[in-house]
């Protein structure tokens, strides 16, 4: 075992500004990242079941996995640049514990990067091989639905690879007593071994899931609304979706407490209760916002063309993934909170030197990315009437 | 120094960020050239009524979404995974130095993407003028990302007064910042990287319209020739880079002109390589409205990335032996003054935790052989750039020196070798790495015979 944790100094150069500013930043940032990386691969997990399902001869889940498939690279786009702004926020605030989780996990991580990029490429391949939105017309691999299912299993493996990576590194960071090996600092680890490893990445992949049922649910009424849908397909694109939700939330109703009682016993009262605002947030979103998740996904699963149960339950789910982003905060927070205490009292302190007109550059770019978005993104969801279905009596492709 | 020396083997750390690097830089800068590319030929055309410029257009966006918003986008994150993996010190200083750049930064990104998103499916939703307007929203958020970082970027090799301004304990955040950003060498080198963008642009174009096989021979030259605008730019690199070179230290700016072989040769190639495709483009393609095929356009675009690739190679090199310039050398050890006289005195093995195994402590290593204190300072000094084995072998480099040799070298290492960083530690370290080094050189004289006859290396 070590003789001293060797958790190196904060960088000299300080923070920029209090750190609650990044804060704030990263947990807004975090939360679009998860919203949109949780589609990506709880979607191509859905799409993959709904891919051997259309192999069996079931059309409905054929025209689903298409549609997915289509807007699944966008959101894996999203997921990476949504993921930038908190990747920095993190290295602003915890640099000393990332980089060295980093630099241990070392080749794995250039793993996890080929990983990204056949993963995404093999997105994209099923995404121009199938209906082409863009021409409006059908695609090579629409009648193929087994070839779908291979590369997007391919696909889903390699993002579930880099799902783990993620999560072991972040659980690396936060246990600098698992940095060494034994009497070798062993770089290129693959599993930190720590109680909530497991845990933490089952959690987070069935919580990706459940965020991508209620994507398939925001597509189902995306495509009512604007009439490229008939009520039967829509009622099953956004019965489906609530189904997602209700089972893989009712899961998380196990998972949750099994990652709870993987972590430290002190961390555990701080990230349930009211002791920290953190901890209190999630504790309060657990007793209110998932029961009213559930509650509207089960109604809706009854009456799916009742907008107000899909809207109860994806607010409910909004909330939830807002107090999940809080606690995982108050998690990192806690278990380091707790290694300054025992290890490096007042180490972890970094200098503030702020820098006001540079911030007030970026709120200005930031401010003016808020203006332009959704000036051009209203104008993109503006159909022309040539996508629109027939207004009844088409039978189902 | 503070962080566990990531080595990949045979590559070796350079080598990999290498890689990365100019893979990104190529696909960056055709992402940014092509926003110009699609926004000033839009404009044209719709001006002018062009029917084949808008249809190459619907093509190029296609091209562009798949190769740099996959490719660019994966190897842009790969670039800041690499250079956190081999250069974690240097890392969190450009983080911290420049968060606010960075975030700023990350929203161009963020309005690239989707504004490039917006363009690509756009083309049978959006009205021409909203089209057009899009188109302009991508370019000119691209290039103000580019902007940017090539303020963090040029900022290692140039720091200016930065360097000055954060040695007065109470220095002002906001000055190191703009000073830093606004680098000596920010303005050319942000022509020099617009002049690269706009030429991939140029040599992409030529690709794509190729690879497609909805254009007749006309349409096809057609469109290269309008292309060939964004290539003629390049003849300007070489007063550019007379500019650019202007602004560098004296050393940096010595070593391409002469003191590095090396350097120079890369150096020439990459002006040369540039200002010959840009003549090619006004004389063939401008003037002289010549067609090129697919495999001359590949050529020109293999051209083009060792020419990139050469640039960015010098730009590399010549900071050598810094990654920051006079603040943070290459082996991640700070450059000031205060942390050489603390690694005089406590010795570099007090700060480079992760040099020795977990199991030793400071108490451990004086009872510790000298050679195996010699490893760890090895880990803690060389290892950064030399692997053993790998790429840069420190082994043929040390040859048959005796130790009296190999401690005169690294007494005055950076005197005698500019581009080395100098050995800061103890006399005592010095020593054991001298140790170290020599019995790495001469394991012969060390072996020890075994029982069954057979001589194996003297164990660490």
């Amino acid at each position: 075992m070590p003789t001293e944790l060797p958790i190196p100094p904060p960088d000299p150069l300080g923070l920029p500004a209090p750190a609650a500013v990044f804060v704030v930043l990263m947990h807004v940032t975090f939360l679009l990242h998860v919203l949109f990386m949780n589609g990506t691969l709880g979607g191509m997990l859905i799409a993959c079941e709904l891919n051997a399902m259309a192999l069996a001869g079931h059309r409905p889940s054929n025209r689903l996995a298409r549609l997915l498939h289509q807007a699944i690279p966008v959101s894996t786009s999203m997921a990476i640049t949504f993921g930038v702004a908190p990747l920095l926020f993190v290295q602003v605030l915890y640099g000393q514990f990332f980089y060295t989780a980093f630099a241990l996990m070392g080749p794995t991580w250039l793993a996890a990067l080929g990983a990204l990029l056949v993963g995404f490429y093999a997105i994209y391949l099923i995404a121009y091989y199938g209906s082409n939105a863009l021409l409006n017309k059908a695609g090579a691999w629409d009648d193929r639905p087994g070839r779908r299912l291979f590369i997007s299993c391919i696909a889903t493996v390699l993002l579930l690879g880099i799902a783990w990576v993620f999560t072991q590194n972040h659980v690396l960071s936060l246990h600098p007593n698992r940095w060494a090996m034994g009497d070798e600092w062993k770089i290129g680890r693959l599993f930190v071994g720590a109680p909530m490893s497991l845990p933490r990445y089952i959690h987070n992949v069935v919580g990706a899931v459940a965020v991508a049922g209620m994507w398939i649910v925001a597509l189902g009424w995306w495509r009512r609304r604007r009439g490229l849908d008939q009520a039967d397909t829509a009622r099953f694109t956004i019965r489906l979706g609530l189904w997602i939700v209700t089972v893989l939330a009712g899961l998380q109703v196990v998972m949750g407490p099994v990652l709870l009682f993987s972590l430290d016993r002190g961390v555990r009262s701080e990230v349930f209760g009211f002791d920290t605002l953190g901890g209190a947030i999630w504790t309060v979103t657990l007793f209110t916002a998932l029961p009213v998740q559930l509650a509207g996904a089960v109604q809706g699963i009854r009456q799916p063309l009742r907008g107000r149960w899909s809207l109860l339950a994806a607010g409910g789910m909004l909330v939830t993934v807002i107090g999940m982003v809080c606690a995982h905060e108050q998690v990192r927070v806690s278990y380091l909170a707790a290694l300054e205490h025992a290890h490096a009292p007042g180490q972890t302190e970094p200098v503030v030197r702020t820098q006001p007109v540079a911030m007030i550059v970026f709120a200005s770019c930031f401010v003016l990315a808020l203006i332009v978005l959704p000036v051009i993104l209203r104008w993109i969801t503006r159909l022309p009437t040539t996508e629109r279905a027939p207004a009844s009596g088409t039978p189902e492709p | 120094m503070h962080y566990p020396q990531f080595t990949c083997p045979p590559l070796g750390g350079g080598i990999l960020i290498a890689i990365v690097a100019i893979t990104h830089v190529v696909i960056a800068h055709y992402a940014v050239g092509a926003g110009i590319f699609l926004a000033v030929t839009q404009t044209l055309a719709r001006r002018r009524g062009d029917e084949l410029l808008l249809r190459f257009l619907r093509d190029q966006a296609k091209f562009l979404v798949l190769f740099s918003f996959v490719a660019g986008v994966v190897t842009g994150v790969g670039i800041w995974f690499c250079i956190s993996l081999v250069s974690p010190q240097a890392t969190s200083a450009l983080i911290h130095q420049f968060a606010w750049g960075w975030a700023a930064e990350w929203c161009f990104f963020l309005l690239e993407i989707i504004a490039g998103y917006v363009y690509y499916y756009g083309w049978d939703r959006l009205t021409g003028r909203q089209h057009l307007a899009v188109a302009w929203i991508y370019a000119v958020s691209a290039y103000l990302s580019l902007v940017l970082i090539n303020g963090i970027i040029s900022f290692m090799l140039t720091p200016g007064g930065w360097n000055q301004v954060i040695a007065n304990p109470d220095y002002d955040g906001d000055l190191a910042f703009w000073t830093g950003l606004l680098n000596p060498s920010f303005w050319p080198s942000v022509l020099l990287r617009t002049i690269s963008c706009l030429a991939l642009a140029g040599i992409f174009v030529a690709i794509i319209v190729n690879l497609s096989r909805s254009y007749r021979r006309g349409e096809r030259r057609r469109i290269i020739n309008h292309a060939s605008w964004f290539l003629v730019p390049l003849g300007l690199m070489v007063p550019l880079a007379v500019w650019y070179f202007l602004t560098l230290p004296q050393e940096a700016r010595s070593l391409p002109l002469g003191d590095a072989i090396a350097m120079t040769l890369f150096l020439a190639f990459g002006l040369v390589s540039s200002v010959l495709i840009g003549g090619y483009a006004y004389f063939a393609l401008v003037r002289n409205r010549r067609d090129i095929t697919l495999e001359t356009a590949l050529l020109l675009l293999g051209v083009a990335v060792i020419a990139t690739g050469s640039m960015e190679f010098v730009r590399e090199g010549i900071r050598k032996p810094y990654v920051i310039y006079s603040h943070l050398y290459s082996n991640q050890i700070p450059a000031t003054d205060e942390w050489r006289q603390r690694l005089e005195s406590e010795g570099v093995l007090a700060h480079a935790r992760f040099a020795r195994p977990p199991t030793v402590s400071l108490e451990d290593l004086p009872d510790l052989p000298l050679h195996v204190q010699g490893r760890y300072v090895f880990n803690a000094e060389c290892r950064a750039c030399h692997e053993i084995g790998g790429t840069n072998d420190i082994v043929p480099l040390i040859g048959e020196a005796p130790r009296a040799w190999l401690d005169e070298t690294l007494r005055h290492l950076h005197d005698i070798k500019y581009y080395m960083p100098p050995f800061l530690g103890t006399e005592q370290e010095r020593r054991a790495l001298v140790e170290y080094q020599y019995r790495l050189a001469h394991p012969q004289e060390f072996e020890t015979p075994t029982a069954g006859g057979a001589n194996v290396p003297d164990a660490d």
